[in-house]
């Protein structure tokens, strides 16, 4: 690790983990990867990164759109392999809720709302998905999905608005289509009391 | 183009707000680590193949240097005095590390420093001076005394007798993976800091002892002196049975991150989480 070169190169890898690693880790989640299952293919994807970091050309937009390229796959990759070798009948959710101690309230509802999410996204098609992610989620342009997924802008125009009345119509039919965030209304006071 | 409803927008904001916690995302950093240095190993060629014999090598010697420190260890319980003592009373010592990671660490003007376990393993010794500075020295290099100068520009090895010795600016270190002569601890420990060399108080109970190392070592990590904590929570790992070892371990891998030494801290905290799978501290 004394090569100046190789020091640098580290340094270099490290600083686009710390600006990236929370895009990763959201992105994997919203694609269907369960929390449990994040830390390791998080790791995954930074490994391939790190592979193939020489061949990683800036062209404007940051590694974002690389990085989701590498993402894209090895969530796809996980899809395939629990579809093969189902460990957890509920995909890991049971062992995601685990995780919460039952004071962090805040963490619940952050939690259940995006458990809300995940249920509504994961019944749209992937291609669309990522359109909507990278767009609702990340705030990425039109154009800059276009590179990240190597398609016509209008198809990602048109998979967007499909996306969108997919995940409207998922989240009306999971029939919790409430904010977790919304104060309850205050209990109603009956006059006169009970008789 | 359709707007999404109140809700929806809500939620995905939510969603830009997810992202691993802070101790995720350092072990995270550790497994990449890990993951990059197994990878490397794996397509490095020759350049891998020579740092793989340094380990072996590592490993071999290790081996070879536990048998003679389990012997200086047994001697006590045959009439001979500890050397343990003589390490943590500081002055001019042999001190012993018997297990992971632990490299030996004394603070005498003149002592000598064996390293065993998984940093001999990795083919290092750590040796630290009187103040606090760390040498790393390789012991395939110390117990061959075939390279003159290692990775450790402040490192010279003898190559008649394989002492490899520290020629930093700050204390005499010596360190050696033959077998030598135990030099008991004949320096005494006047002015020396008790929290530096973890001198034992007398008649301090020696979890009391321990806890009160940790907690020096936490305070120096807090006060952003993470070389001193690195040492004093090695002191407090060579207690004989610790009982705090899982905070111990854990202290070593934050210095270690703190330092920038990160592999090892890695090493350390796979350490950790492979001898105590159920301690809050190992995940």
């Amino acid at each position: 690790m004394s090569d100046p070169l190789e020091m640098q190169k580290r340094a270099a890898f490290r600083a686009m983990y710390e600006a990236n690693v929370d895009f990763v880790w959201r992105n994997l989640r919203r694609l269907g990867i369960a929390e449990a299952d994040a830390p390791d293919k998080t790791q995954e994807v930074f490994v391939v990164a790190h592979r193939r970091f020489g061949e990683f050309q800036d062209r404007g937009h940051g590694p974002r759109a690389w990085l989701f390229q590498i993402v894209l796959r090895v969530a796809s990759e996980h899809r395939r392999h629990r579809r093969r070798h189902p460990e957890d009948a509920d995909g890991g959710e049971a062992q995601d809720r685990q995780s919460i101690s039952p004071d962090q309230t805040g963490a619940i509802a952050r939690r259940e709302a995006l458990e809300q999410l995940d249920r509504a996204l994961s019944t749209i098609d992937v291609g669309r998905r990522a359109v909507l992610v990278l767009h609702e989620v990340e705030e990425m342009t039109a154009a800059e999905i276009a590179e990240s997924l190597g398609i016509p802008l209008n198809t990602v125009y048109s998979r967007l608005r499909v996306a969108r009345v997919e995940l409207e119509a998922a989240l009306r039919n999971s029939g919790e289509f409430r904010s977790p965030f919304a104060t309850p209304p205050p209990p109603q006071r009956t006059q006169g009391g009970a008789r | 183009m359709e707007k999404l409803s109140p809700t929806a927008s809500e939620l995905l904001r939510e969603a830009h707000r997810d992202g691993p916690s802070h101790t995720q995302r350092a072990h995270m950093w550790n497994g990449i680590e890990a993951g990059v240095a197994g990878s490397a190993l794996g397509a490095g060629g020759i350049k891998a193949m020579s740092g793989l014999t340094k380990v072996l090598l590592g490993a071999v010697v290790g081996g070879a240097v536990a048998l003679g420190v389990g012997a200086m260890l047994a001697r006590p319980m045959l009439g001979g005095r500890s050397t343990m003592d003589g390490a943590l009373t500081g002055g001019s010592s042999l001190a012993t590390a018997d297990d992971d990671n632990a490299g030996a660490t004394t603070d005498g003007a003149g002592s000598w420093a064996i390293g065993t376990g998984s940093e001999a393993r990795s083919g290092a010794a750590s040796v630290i001076t009187r103040d606090g500075e760390e040498s790393t020295v390789p012991t395939a290099q110390i117990a061959l005394g075939s390279v003159a100068r290692g990775d450790d520009p402040d490192v010279e090895t003898d190559l008649v007798t394989g002492d490899a010795k520290s020629v930093g600016n700050h204390g005499a270190t010596h360190a050696s993976a033959a077998s030598q002569p135990t030099q008991h601890g004949t320096a005494s420990t006047v002015g020396h800091d008790e929290s530096a060399n973890g001198t034992p108080t007398v008649g301090e109970d020696p979890i009391v002892r321990e806890a009160r190392l940790v907690a020096e070592s936490r305070g120096a990590l807090l006060r952003g002196d993470a070389a001193q904590a690195l040492k004093i929570a090695r002191i407090a790992r060579a207690t004989p049975n610790p009982t705090l070892e899982p905070e111990e371990l854990a202290l070593q891998a934050r210095a270690l991150h703190a330092l920038g030494r990160d592999m090892e801290a890695a090493s350390v905290e796979a350490d950790l989480s492979r001898r105590f799978p159920d301690h809050a501290l190992a995940h």
